[in-house]
């Protein structure tokens, strides 16, 4: 852990929209992987917990002349002015600054849902009811990420338990890092459009790094200087002016 | 020194104010929130020795490949497999949590009946050998021919081993009848053989070779064949230079990925096939053999010389100039043209089928590299001489006793299609599948087979692959008490109804018997799951070999290639001019109606094919929609008054059904466009089946396909 710690790593990804079909794996992926409960029957798209959630953006135009983009929305991992980080009363969310991750620490949370007033990409999602899966599927939880309580925020954080794996399997093969084949969040791993690339943004070499310097590469509301790590690739303008807007009441 | 009581308040208070800026609270925070993570409501997570496997999922007959990494020998996570040599290595969302369906609350764990029919229907718990008598007295009442009708067997997933047994079953009964349902071949296939004479072949897709695919209505990203196979061919598209042409009258996910998409009038794909052939023939596109090795080539000229694009453009909706580049374009190489069937909408109608296969033999796609090539059937299978009988072909009230199959298919048809099937009376129905279902509501007797993962299954060739293969899925759960083999079921039935027993008395044994053919074929290899090597069957020592090469994991590949040596080759089949003469002017629907059109996503049509955490895409958010909403375009709802999120009441001749409506630019205007899908996590009763919705307003015509319904809407 502390040598990969020295390296200091960025993790981030670039999302092609132009290859995403919308078909959802990397959500269901994600909820797998992360032990996040299927939802109570009362539960909507506002009040459900999904830590990637893809949504489905339109150019506003007729039937005819209608284009579609479907855009994977998690945690962008903001770099700068992390808004969550700052409004927290109890420093649940913290950056690492060793992977660049921003995390959330479930145990500290309060529950105050700041973080979730602050996130500008809506990408926190508060824990409504008790986890609950249908009975026997327990035993078919990820042991190496907890289940989170009732009461507290969450959100998605590159598949941290994937990043320990990782670790300990470099530690037991005495690296000074990680491989960049062994740590892959699920969602990556799910794509069947291969649309997600994930890596070290640090490593000027590494393909991410390459893709978020590429033209039409953007992030979404860079104005408002967050840094996001999270960037997104479509040669189509219109998407690209749509994540620039700031959307209005 | 004495202390006064101001002092040892101070002393307190200070004291007091002093923790607050220590790690006490912190500490006491901290421990209290970790002893709520570990109360009774929070689950404990697995322990113990983490394992891989390479095995299959079945939820589909796509079978991706599958590699699950397991916690104490059960499965925690399902990922695809890139490497896997089908190009099958990616899951779709419904096969990522696949391993939760065996702790569906809905999964049935013992037999059940019910007492009576319709909706005062009670589910009641029944031991399975009073099944099993009932079921055999009703056989010998049939054989003794003291009662009408026959016995059948539906087949949702033909082509397996089991399929051999059901078919050999159906052999020993009286009137026995093997049946498939609808879109359970790939329709265009199905229609090519129809056309022509392939002798004992299979046509399929040469896909990986073929520059342009011309698809009405396949959902190639969304469920067709195999997905992950079709989305890495359309992602490599810069590198293969394929074409994808969509017509499809609404924006599907398809659609979007397409490089043209051509948003036909839903009803009209026919006329816009016809007219491709017409651009075709005007054009002299086709190759000049094509005249003479048509039996009916002159009566087609003649046909779609009434389908001049122009004229045709104000019938489907696409432009003169669309049709012709279209036309142009699958004419300029080899290309594929493919109808589509939506696991809930059905196949099309045979007349439009056949219009759009035939363009297949129109540009010489038939046995062209890149185009429809042949393969060898899997050794042994359908190796029987029961027929396969199309369910809607069954004539209508001739079923006694029907024996269901639950395995997925990954589509879903009418009830009502079934139901016109069965004597009057309702027959008598044995459902052999995991979950109460939709399905389970036309029962009498509901048999739990295993789940997913829970016992070793065929994966046979997906459709349209242009290689013949075999593979199994692997059990990595174990079976619930009470849980039983249809394939022991029916050979229980058989012994006790005085029928000569089945040589094959289990499902393994069924596969086991499929394994020893391939062998005994000499054909083919068989890839290693674990290093992807690659073993001739010929080179193997003995029949152990292949079946443990399978058990790891394993998949068969046969080697074998079939030339296309056709005698008879027709156009247009029994299908006559007459069929298509309603397409040669616009049609203008009554007013006030709407064209109803069933939609649902493979494996996700009905609640209990889907796993509960399926709710992030189907409930938690807006990717997609629940069963029980009907989409409609903006311009739709407000010509009939209505709001985004309205409740209204949707009508038919089959009856009435409410639904919530939303607002969707991707439908074509004019067209409701009804989700027959899950509701992971319903609140139906586990005791009752829940209704059929939407799917029940359709009306199956006499040719057994329901793809449109005139329907009328209005708020509730």
């Amino acid at each position: 852990m502390e040598q990969t710690a020295q390296s200091k790593s960025q993790y981030g990804m670039v999302i092609d929209l132009d290859r995403c079909t919308g078909c959802g794996a990397c959500m269901v992926a994600c909820a797998v992987e992360n032990n996040v409960a299927p939802a109570e029957q009362k539960a909507t798209d506002r009040t459900g917990n999904t830590w990637l959630r893809v949504y489905t953006v339109t150019n506003g135009e007729e039937f005819r002349d209608l284009d579609t983009v479907f855009v994977p929305m998690g945690c962008q991992q903001c770099g700068t002015h992390t808004p969550c980080v700052s409004v927290c009363p109890q420093n649940a969310v913290e950056v690492d600054h060793a992977t660049g991750i921003v995390a959330q620490i479930p145990q500290r949370c309060l529950g105050c849902r700041y973080c979730m007033a602050a996130c500008p990409y809506h990408a926190r999602y508060f824990n409504w009811w008790d986890p609950q899966w249908p009975k026997g599927t327990e035993s078919l939880l990820n042991p190496d990420v907890a289940p989170r309580m009732r009461g507290v925020v969450e959100k998605c954080n590159f598949c941290h338990g994937r990043l320990h794996t990782a670790r300990t399997k470099a530690a037991a093969e005495g690296k000074k890092g990680i491989e960049p084949g062994d740590y892959i969040p699920a969602c990556v791993e799910s794509c069947p459009s291969q649309a997600i690339v994930f890596g070290d943004l640090a490593d000027e070499s590494s393909t991410v790094a390459q893709l978020s310097r590429s033209s039409d590469t953007f992030q979404f509301l860079p104005g408002l200087g967050t840094a996001p790590k999270v960037s997104y690739h479509s040669a189509r303008e219109w998407v690209r002016k749509m994540a620039a807007r700031v959307p209005t009441a | 020194m004495k202390i006064t009581r101001r002092e040892l308040l101070t002393f307190a208070g200070g004291s007091l104010l002093g923790a607050l800026f220590t790690p006490i609270p912190w500490k006491l925070l901290d421990d209290s929130s970790i002893w709520t993570q570990n109360w009774s409501l929070i689950p404990g997570l697995p322990r113990g020795p983490e394992t891989f496997t390479a095995t299959r999922c079945a939820l589909c007959p796509a079978g991706c490949a599958v590699r699950a990494r397991r916690i104490d020998g059960q499965p925690v996570t399902l990922a695809g497999i890139p490497t896997d040599p089908f190009k099958n290595g990616a899951l779709c969302p419904m096969g990522i949590a696949g391993h939760h369906l065996a702790f569906h609350p809905l999964r049935l764990r013992q037999p059940f009946a019910f007492t009576g029919k319709g909706p005062d229907a009670t589910l009641v718990p029944v031991g399975l050998d009073e099944i099993v008598s009932e079921v055999a007295r009703t056989i010998q009442d049939l054989s003794a021919a003291s009662m009408p009708g026959s016995i059948a067997i539906l087949d949702q997933r033909p082509g397996r081993a089991v399929s051999g047994m059901y078919r050999e079953f159906m052999g020993m009964c009286p009137q026995g009848t093997y049946i498939v349902p609808p879109g359970a071949e790939e329709p265009t296939l199905a229609t090519l053989q129809r056309l022509c004479d392939f002798n004992e072949a299979l046509p399929c897709f040469d896909l990986e070779n073929t520059g342009v695919i011309l698809s009405f209505g396949s959902d190639l990203l969304d469920g067709w064949s195999s997905p992950s196979h079709t989305a890495g061919l359309i992602r490599n598209r810069n590198q293969n230079g394929l074409n994808l042409i969509q017509a499809e009258g609404v924006k599907s996910r398809t659609a979007h990925q397409a490089n043209t998409w051509l948003p036909v009038i839903p009803g009209t794909e026919a006329a816009l096939a016809l007219s491709i052939g017409h651009v075709i023939i005007r054009d002299g596109l086709h190759p000049r053999e094509i005249e003479k090795g048509l039996s009916d080539f002159q009566t087609y000229k003649n046909l779609v010389a009434g389908f001049p694009p122009d004229a045709t453009a104000a019938v489907t909706g696409i432009a003169a100039q669309a049709i012709t580049t279209t036309a142009h374009a699958i004419a300029s190489g080899p290309s594929v043209v493919i109808a589509g069937c939506n696991p809930a909408g059905g196949p099309f109608d045979h007349a439009t089928e056949t219009a759009i296969a035939g363009l297949n033999l129109l540009v010489g796609n038939v046995g062209r590299k890149g185009g429809i090539t042949l393969r060898a059937r899997t050794p042994s299978a359908e190796a029987s001489t029961v027929p396969a009988v199309a369910l809607a072909n069954v004539p209508d009230h001739s079923i006694r006793l029907l024996f269901v199959d639950g395995a997925e298919s990954g589509n879903i048809f009418p009830a009502s299609l079934l139901r016109r099937k069965l004597t009057p009376d309702g027959g008598t129905v044995v459902l052999m599948s995991p979950y109460l279902s939709p399905r389970s509501a036309g029962a009498d007797y509901l048999i739990p087979s295993p789940a997913a993962y829970e016992s070793m299954e065929e994966i046979s060739t997906r459709s349209g692959a242009s290689r013949s293969s075999f593979a199994l899925s692997l059990p990595l759960l174990s079976q619930p008490e009470g849980t039983v083999d249809p394939v022991a079921f029916l050979a229980k039935v058989a012994e006790q109804a005085g029928l000569p027993v089945p040589g094959l008395t289990s499902s393994e044994a069924c596969l086991k018997q499929r394994a020893h053919d391939i062998w005994a074929s000499k054909r083919g290899s068989l890839t290693a799951a674990a290093d992807s090597a690659v073993t001739p069957v010929q080179g193997m020592s003995g029949e152990e070999d292949l079946w443990k090469g399978l058990s790891e994991g394993g998949c068969w590949i046969d080697g074998e290639e079939q030339r296309a040596s056709t005698t008879r080759r027709s156009i247009l089949g029994s299908i006559t001019p007459g069929h298509f003469q309603p397409l040669t002017a616009p049609v203008k629907p009554a007013p006030g109606t709407l064209k109803l059109m069933a939609f649902g996503w493979r494996n996700a049509t009905m609640t209990a094919s889907v796993a509960p955490v399926l709710s992030k895409i189907f409930q938690e958010s807006h990717l997609r929609s629940l069963g029980g909403k009907v989409h409609l375009n903006p311009s739709t709802i407000a010509a009939h008054a209505l709001v985004d999120g309205a409740r209204v009441s949707i009508s038919t001749q089959s009856g009435t059904v409410t639904a919530d409506v939303v607002a969707d630019p991707a439908i074509i205007p004019g067209v409701i466009h009804a989700i027959v899908g899950p509701s992971p996590n319903n609140a139906a009763p586990t005791d009752q089946p829940e209704a059929e919705g939407l799917l029940g307003l359709c009306v199956v015509g006499a040719d057994g396909t329901w793809r449109i319904t005139e329907a009328t809407i209005a708020r509730a």
